[in-house]
């Protein structure tokens, strides 16, 4: 259970400033989030970096919730 | 990022694929009216006169002598602004991701210093993106920190979106950050939806009106703050024609109530190409004579600033020009800079420039004085964390900037004057750090121990004028210290001779 971010991804910091886990790190030119770490914000209805990610669609296989 | 507006002293990171030559000739116009109907010297004050003395963005006599430069250490933004696009900017840009580019504290740090001494003029330094220097706090924190503490001559400033500036006031505070930027776009929850699309905050994206109303309390929360703080504020506003064009004159009249120094009203930039949400719709840019309308309209309420240039995030040099491919990090890596030396040679050019020459040409000294109100000697030497510079000639004096230390000592005001604990040696030591190339310095009392540390790296102590008006006491200082001066000219001589 974890998010994946695209390759459309611009590298622009906002996921890994705001992920409470410090499961999204900067690899060469883009971000990855480490499935060990993210939890998906189990805490909130949508996950931080989703809610901060100015590209639409990038931050992916969010776990649908009622 | 704020793109248009995001603005530190002055940020806009250009989204166009040409944006260096274009940000170049994106020249306003020069002129800045300083002088709206209300205003009057005694209304400004000599503490907000002497803080935009030096000041490019916030003075136009400065702008034409002093320079500044923005570190790109915030690339994450908690806002999406429909002017800013920040997945189009072009190669040169301060992207946030091309390493190059963006820079760590430490990196900043070093380029800081390499400019500062490539650039003597320079007097601001200041973090406006490129995103959001507030939604990066301990990126924006740790540089502004280190800034503070390796460079006592510098002014420190930031330009935000505002959404969290009102959290982060005591720490702005601490680090002596005296300038604040924000983008304010409107006050009215309605036109605010028209201008953003979504805001961030604690853990939560907003959208619509609800986020208009959150960020505007926000902002104008911030501004009383930042106000009862005593912080120098600017607001910068995008004039977007048929959305907030009728609406920034009243914006203008809010920014008064909250004593904002100066409104920067600039021009949307908007092209298909730049990729925008207002780029995309066709949303206009303003013309000129409607810029110069909404300025004349919202002059009467605040001063205008009309020098600005729309710089980017990583701009270096005066403004107008920008010499940040000249400070490339892997370019100056292998030059580390004596600052305590490099601060003298400031000093030096800076009391040129206040004096046109007169300091390079006479005997002079260079006076720190120790004033909490900015017009008495009215502070013991441990308990001052901000010295102004005097530069005083046979005839003149002229305020030349600050250094900022901390504070030495933290006990009562009449303490008596023994020794420190053993915690205040560094600090002591970072304070004399500080001083280097001040002349004489004047406060109301002194402990034994610093009274030594000064004297013995050459600075003349004067505690005779406690409690006397600045004013009053520095036309008569050069004769007093006229022998110490001629001493120094002579070496100075002596020096460029040999």
């Amino acid at each position: 259970m974890a998010l994946q971010i695209g390759e459309e991804c611009f590298a622009c910091y906002a996921c890994e400033t705001v992920c409470p886990a410090g499961a999204i790190s900067c690899q060469g030119d883009r971000f990855v989030i480490n499935p060990a770490l993210c939890s998906e914000c189990q805490d909130i209805d949508t996950p931080r970096c989703i809610a901060i990610c100015p590209e639409p669609g990038v931050i992916r296989n969010a776990k649908k919730r009622d | 990022m704020d793109n248009n507006n995001n603005s530190g002293p002055q940020t806009h990171v250009d989204t166009r694929p040409s944006c260096k030559t274009k940000c170049a000739s994106d020249t306003l116009t020069l002129d800045i009216n300083l002088t709206r109907q209300a205003d009057s010297a005694a209304e400004i004050g000599l503490a907000q006169l002497q803080k935009v003395s030096q000041h490019p963005c916030y003075s136009n006599n400065a702008h034409h002598k002093y320079a500044r430069m923005h570190l790109a250490v915030a690339p994450a933004c908690n806002i999406q602004c429909n002017y800013c696009n920040r997945k189009y900017d072009c190669a040169n840009e301060s992207r946030p991701g091309v390493v190059s580019e963006l820079l760590t504290p430490e990196q900043a740090l070093f380029k800081a210093q390499a400019v500062a001494k490539a650039i003597p003029q320079l007097s601001v330094i200041g973090i406006a993106g490129p995103g959001d220097p507030l939604a990066n706090p301990v990126r924006t924190m740790s540089t502004l920190a280190l800034l503070r503490e390796a460079m006592p001559d510098i002014k420190l400033c930031i330009s935000t979106n505002g959404l969290t500036l009102i959290d982060h006031i005591d720490d702005l505070v601490r680090l002596g950050v005296d300038h604040v930027t924000v983008t304010i776009n409107a006050l009215d929850e309605v036109i605010a939806a028209q201008i953003y699309k979504w805001i961030y905050l604690d853990g939560k994206r907003y959208t619509g009106v609800e986020a208009g109303r959150i960020l505007i309390q926000r902002q104008m929360a911030g501004l009383q703050a930042l106000s009862k703080a005593g912080i120098l504020t600017k607001v910068n506003s995008v004039l977007i024609p048929g959305i907030n064009d009728g609406h920034l004159p009243e914006l203008s009249r809010e920014l008064r109530r909250n004593n904002v120094f100066l409104h920067n009203i600039m021009p949307l930039i908007s092209k298909p190409e730049h990729g925008t949400f207002f780029g995309l719709s066709g949303q206009r840019e303003p013309s000129e004579s409607e810029l110069d309308a909404v300025r004349e309209e919202s002059g009467g309420n605040v001063s205008q600033m009309k020098h600005c240039q729309q710089c980017r995030a990583d701009a270096v040099g005066m403004l107008g020009e920008d010499r940040s491919s000249e400070f490339n990090l892997q370019d100056i890596n292998s030059q580390p800079v004596d600052y305590p030396q490099t601060m003298v040679d400031r000093s030096r050019f800076q009391s040129a420039i206040a004096s046109r020459g007169a300091s390079e040409r006479q005997a002079s000294l260079i006076v720190a004085i120790a004033s909490g109100n900015n017009s008495q000697i009215d502070l013991h030497f441990g308990h001052t964390d901000c010295f102004k510079l005097y530069l005083l000639t046979e005839n003149e004096h002229h305020y030349i900037g600050e250094r900022r230390i901390k504070r030495y000592c933290s006990g009562s005001n009449d303490c008596p004057d023994t020794d420190p604990a053993p915690e205040q040696s560094s600090s002591l030591d970072n304070a004399i750090k500080a001083l280097h190339g001040v002349d004489l310095l004047l406060c109301s009392r002194i402990g034994i121990d610093p009274k030594q540390a000064l004297e013995e790296v050459g600075i003349t102590l004067d505690v005779s004028y406690a409690y006397q008006a600045v004013n009053s006491v520095l036309p008569g200082l050069f004769s007093k210290y006229k022998d110490v001066a001629q001493l120094k000219w002579l070496q100075q001589i002596k020096k460029e001779v040999i």
